[in-house]
């Protein structure tokens, strides 16, 4: 079966996306504003199209658009947004005078016919490694062509260059070998000053105080989010970082999947980290979108069920399903789940008022019974805490009370299910979550850790204990860690100190 | 029409009128209510009496109005929507107009979360543009809200409050057109701090053309201490008071003298502004420092007039 | 919808000391969407319900149920079995369900669960707020589109006192000034005229001051 993935966007790195795509012989139907690169019959380009919303799941996503000709429907298998983001120039660029220029301003000026030759040209990267190595690498390459079509004197001051990626690496080596003069500076020491028709570039290099007299100043530019970013986070259900970039802060989310399985973002969209290595990021998610697509499966071994004659529709699920996988049906009075969408965590079925959800034995099987005195039950993560315990198969040389179960999500666990297991005798409950920027479903750890802190209060109100119920958070691998935290909640039992 | 009350009398005749707030009793003291009337004797045109203001219980505005009255100072007695339903207000108008109160300031009142008893439930059956208006045609078409006749109708000078600060100013001075078209004769408003706020205020009033229309009487609060006037900034809604004001407080050697002196310069300034006609004093249970503003503001002595 | 949120769980197991068989009753529609009163807070009361019994040592057994909506007796019939072998209803519906139990079923104890707020929608997840106080006779056509009486503390329907800061209440900074939300819509909706005309006192006889109220739908009333 043909797919067609939808691009969103029509700069370098939605081209690079659609030119991935159809490589891996899949279509792309592309919408930006503007001229679109790519002439390709397996590349449709629309003009003036917008998104306005989604449906569905990988596979058959139905994207409405807004369009000259009013709405439009169009049926595609997964979606790439591409958007790119704002270039804006540095803060130096303030006190830098007329002689400045931004790394995005120069290649007009390279190409402008006519010019004053100059004589000494100061780049400044004005930019830390966490920037990532896209400044590197649009820099170093203006800074060789620079050299090359005016021979001047080139000086590339920077506070580091990312040699990690194999183009910045070499495009460093050439320009080196070009003339092009690097040195390192110290962030503070920097001051951009004009003077008498030459701008004074200082600073410190870390063994002493220089100064620069150049023509011309090429200063690196920030990017920022685009307008447009957040109303399409919404539109698609996907996620945000703090500084307002696609997807979250999140460490299952690194590359160019997002939460909503079938949806990825590529390129300056993704903050400067998207970058880094756009044409290979290109290339891994055409290629990731065709082996998904070309056998379909569900993501989860249990997914969540609902049953339609309970469900209120209170969409209470809707809110807080991390990964888009819920809907109102067309044609029953029901939420209904996107099976290929739902990837199991259980967070629906834990805050559904009307208990309407299910996954097989809400995903909770035991690990292991107890027995004795002293009880614990240990709620383990699927993601982390079981994975670290399986990995040592100490399991079964864990004190006799300790009473270990799986769970999907940290966010699956029900307080009533608790409850319940105070009733049954335990004395604790210790639950093992992942850290919340490590929580493979997004927000699962956050909410449980609200619900729990309600259940606590309501436990104190009973006169029970709020040690009672323990959380914490583990690392996947961390087998040691994981074995001490539930040995030292077993040994806390009966102890006056609260954990 | 006549001018029945001497505060109408006064404003009608031209003169810059002073009114000042007394704040009755939170008991039956009575000796209290004619101490407070006796500051006030020959220096204010008439005295406002709160209704249970800040929703703290307190003397009856009513009683306590006439009472000052025996004492020779005339009043403005106010009443709020929030304790009382259309029938008790109807009737406590007559009553009052019955013990000789001729002058009535129509307000919605503070809610009741900010006094001691947040636990009550309030009322407001009417709002006070409805009291207004039911006020003036009880008065002028002798009528009750219900359309019954009134064969003696009650004489009452309406007021109402006017809120220089609030924003939008827009949206406020739609409300004081619809106090002035239900019936409200002269405003008090809140307190001012902010001289030039209040005088961008007054020309957007006569903009509207509301001062021809009413009378204003400028809100000062006579000032006491740094510390008391960084509490209200902090507390009372609605009152802002400029930085400087607290620090020119803050540096004074004599605090007592400085704030009467800002305060004075503070009158002195909005008398200056065309369309005021008068001030309305709030010294907030200091009642006793009222004559001394007075006069050294120049206001001393009230003119006598006619009353007819 | 009927917003409603649960008693404090040290009113609830007080309230049902004196009874060793409790049906905790959950009601399917309004207190399930207003997340105060669905199946799951039936079950974790049920839950602290019997923990609790364990922990003081009582005899206490509390069965949980959930039905479509408890303001109709036709829903209450289908329990009928299950109220029976109660010795008291802990309802977690708005106070109209619960006193359709009391009604229904004239020789039950009928306990409330929840504490019925307000007529109100979500403004975000878990946050619920007011919207309508049921006056009766409705002037949403002349506030534009929003309800003075139900949403300004002081339901005054012809401005806004003095009393607001930055267009939130004087009562709580948290609360939208009413009348702030009224003056912006109708300046949006190019109404603003609506709110320089004169409101008369309101006829608040066909709200609750009119007496308990009784509604006939003609046509379908027998
Ligand atoms: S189990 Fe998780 S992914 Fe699946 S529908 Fe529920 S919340 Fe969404
Ligand atoms: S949370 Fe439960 S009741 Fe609400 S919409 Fe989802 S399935 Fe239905
Ligand atoms: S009983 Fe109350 S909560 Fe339940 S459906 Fe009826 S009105 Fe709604
Ligand atoms: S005007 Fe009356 S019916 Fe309309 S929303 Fe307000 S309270 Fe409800």
């Amino acid at each position: 079966m043909q797919h067609r993935i939808l691009i969103i966007g029509n700069g370098d790195d939605a081209a690079m996306a659609a030119r991935a795509v159809v490589a891996v012989g899949m279509e792309a139907l592309v919408i930006g504003e503007g001229a679109f690169p790519i002439a390709d019959d397996r590349v449709t380009y629309k003009d003036g199209w917008t998104l306005k919303h989604i449906e569905g799941q990988i596979g058959a996503f139905e994207a409405v658009f807004d369009t000259s000709d009013g709405e439009q429907t169009e049926t595609v298998s997964s979606i790439i947004a591409a958007t790119g983001a704002d270039m804006v120039p540095c803060s130096l660029m303030n006190s830098a005078g007329d002689k400045a220029v931004s790394f995005k301003d120069l290649p007009a000026l390279l190409n402008a016919k006519e010019y004053t030759l100059p004589m000494a040209v100061v780049f400044i990267q004005d930019a830390d490694v966490d920037d990532g190595q896209w400044v590197s690498a649009i820099g170093i390459n203006l800074a060789r062509q620079v050299r090359k079509m005016w021979g001047c004197d080139v000086y590339y001051l920077c506070r580091f260059i990312r040699g990690s990626h194999f183009e910045v690496e070499n495009a460093y080596r050439m320009a080196r070998a070009e003339g092009v003069v690097f040195i390192k500076y110290s962030k503070d020491s920097l001051a951009v000053m004009p003077a008498e028709g030459k701008t004074t570039v200082s600073f410190n290099d870390y063994t002493q105080e220089i100064s620069i007299q150049a023509d011309m100043v090429v200063m690196s530019d920030v990017l920022k989010p685009q307008t447009q970013t957040s109303s399409l986070t919404q539109k698609l259900g996907i996620g945000i970082n703090h500084e307002g970039f696609f997807q979250y802060d999140n460490a299952y989310y690194p590359f160019t999947a997002t939460n909503r399985r079938g949806v990825y973002v590529i390129g300056a969209c993704k903050g400067p980290a998207g970058l880094n290595d756009v044409s290979g990021d290109a290339a891994y998610t055409a290629l990731d979108i065709k082996i998904q697509l070309d056998e379909l499966r569900p993501i989860a071994d249990v997914i969540a069920e609902i049953n339609l004659f309970k469900c209120s529709l209170c969409l209470t699920c809707l809110r807080f399903c991390p990964h888009g996988a819920l809907h109102v049906s067309d044609d029953m009075p029901s939420m209904v789940v996107y099976d290929m969408a739902c990837q199991g965590c259980g967070i629906c079925g834990a805050v559904c008022p009307a208990e309407a959800i299910n996954l097989a034995d809400n995903g909770k099987a035991l690990m292991k019974e107890s027995s004795g005195q002293k009880r614990l039950k240990v709620y383990c993560c699927k993601n982390s805490a079981k994975k670290a315990l399986d990995a040592i198969n100490m399991v079964a040389q864990l004190p006799q009370g300790v009473e270990l179960a799986e769970m999907p999500c940290s966010g699956s666990i029900k307080p009533e299910e608790l409850v319940n297991d105070i009733y049954a005798g335990f004395q604790r409950i210790l639950i093992l979550a992942c850290y919340s920027d490590a929580c493979r479903h997004v927000n699962g750890n956050a909410d449980m850790r609200r619900q729990m802190k309600a259940l606590q209060d309501t436990l104190a109100d009973m006169g029970i204990a709020r040690d009672s119920i323990v959380v914490m958070d583990v690392a996947g691998p961390s087998s040691d860690d994981v074995l001490e935290k539930i040995n030292s909640a077993y040994n806390a039992i009966g102890l006056e100190v609260a954990l | 029409m006549t001018a029945l009350s001497h505060l109408q009398s006064v404003l009608e005749q031209g003169h810059f009128a002073v009114t000042a707030e007394i704040g009755p009793p939170m008991s039956a003291n009575v000796n209290l209510i004619r101490q407070k009337a006796g500051y006030y004797n020959g220096y204010v045109d008439a005295a406002n009496i709160t209704d249970n203001q800040s929703a703290v219980v307190c003397m009856s505005s009513i009683a306590t109005a006439a009472i000052v009255q025996q004492e020779g100072v005339e009043t403005v007695f106010q009443m709020t929507c929030r304790d009382r339903n259309r029938i008790a207000l109807q009737s406590d108008i007559l009553g009052a107009a019955g013990l000789g109160l001729k002058n009535l300031l129509c307000l919605s009142g503070d809610h009741q979360s900010f006094g001691n008893d947040p636990q009550a439930k309030n009322v407001y059956d009417l709002d006070s543009i409805q009291l207004i208006h039911t006020v003036k045609g009880m008065r002028d078409d002798k009528r009750f809200i219900n359309g019954k006749e009134i064969k003696t109708e009650p004489q009452v000078f309406i007021g109402a409050a006017a809120h220089p600060f609030a924003q939008p100013t827009e949206l406020y001075l739609i409300s004081m057109g619809k106090k002035i078209a239900a019936g409200a004769q002269f405003f008090q408003t809140q307190a001012i701090f902010d001289v030039e706020g209040f005088g961008n205020w007054m020309k957007a009033v006569r903009g509207m053309g509301y001062h021809k229309q009413t009378y204003i009487l400028a809100g000062i609060i006579p000032i006491k201490t740094a510390r008391s006037l960084k509490i209200m900034n902090d507390t009372v809604a609605g009152i802002r008071i400029p930085p400087d004001l607290i620090k020119r407080m803050d540096s004074a050697d004599n605090q007592e003298e400085e704030g009467m002196r800002i305060t004075l310069e503070i009158i002195e300034a909005v008398r200056k502004i065309d369309g005021v006609a008068g001030i309305h004093l709030m010294p907030v249970s200091s009642e006793q420092i009222t004559p001394a503003v007075v006069e050294r503001a120049g206001l001393y002595p009230r003119p006598q007039v006619e009353v007819q | 919808m009927i917003v409603g949120q649960e008693k404090p769980v040290t009113e609830l197991l007080d309230m049902i000391k004196p009874y060793k068989r409790v049906l905790v009753l959950g009601c399917g529609t309004c207190t399930t969407v207003s997340l105060a009163g669905g199946q799951k807070e039936a079950e974790f009361m049920s839950a602290l319900i019997k923990l609790n019994a364990a922990k003081t040592g009582q005899d206490v057994t509390a069965t949980t149920e959930t039905v479509k909506r408890q303001c109709e007796w036709e829903f209450l019939d289908d329990i009928a079995d299950l109220i029976e072998q109660a010795d008291a209803v802990l309802s977690f519906a708005c106070g109209v369900g619960i006193q359709a139990i009391a009604e229904r079923y004239p020789d039950k104890v009928v306990l409330p669960g929840v504490n019925t707020k307000f007529m109100g929608m979500p403004i975000e997840t878990g946050v619920f707020q007011v919207r309508c106080a049921g006056c009766g006779n409705c002037i949403l056509d002349k506030r534009g589109g929003i309800c003075p009486i139900a949403r300004c503390s002081k339901s005054l329907l012809n401005g806004p006192c003095g009393g607001a800061e930055d267009g939130k209440c004087e009562v709580n900074p948290e609360i939208d000034c009413a009348w702030y939300l009224i003056y912006n819509r109708l300046k949006a909706i190019g109404r603003l005229d609506d709110m320089k005309q004169f409101f008369e006192p309101k006829d608040w006889s066909y709200g609750r001051d009119g007496g308990a109220r009784k509604l006939r739908k003609e046509g379908i009333a027998l």
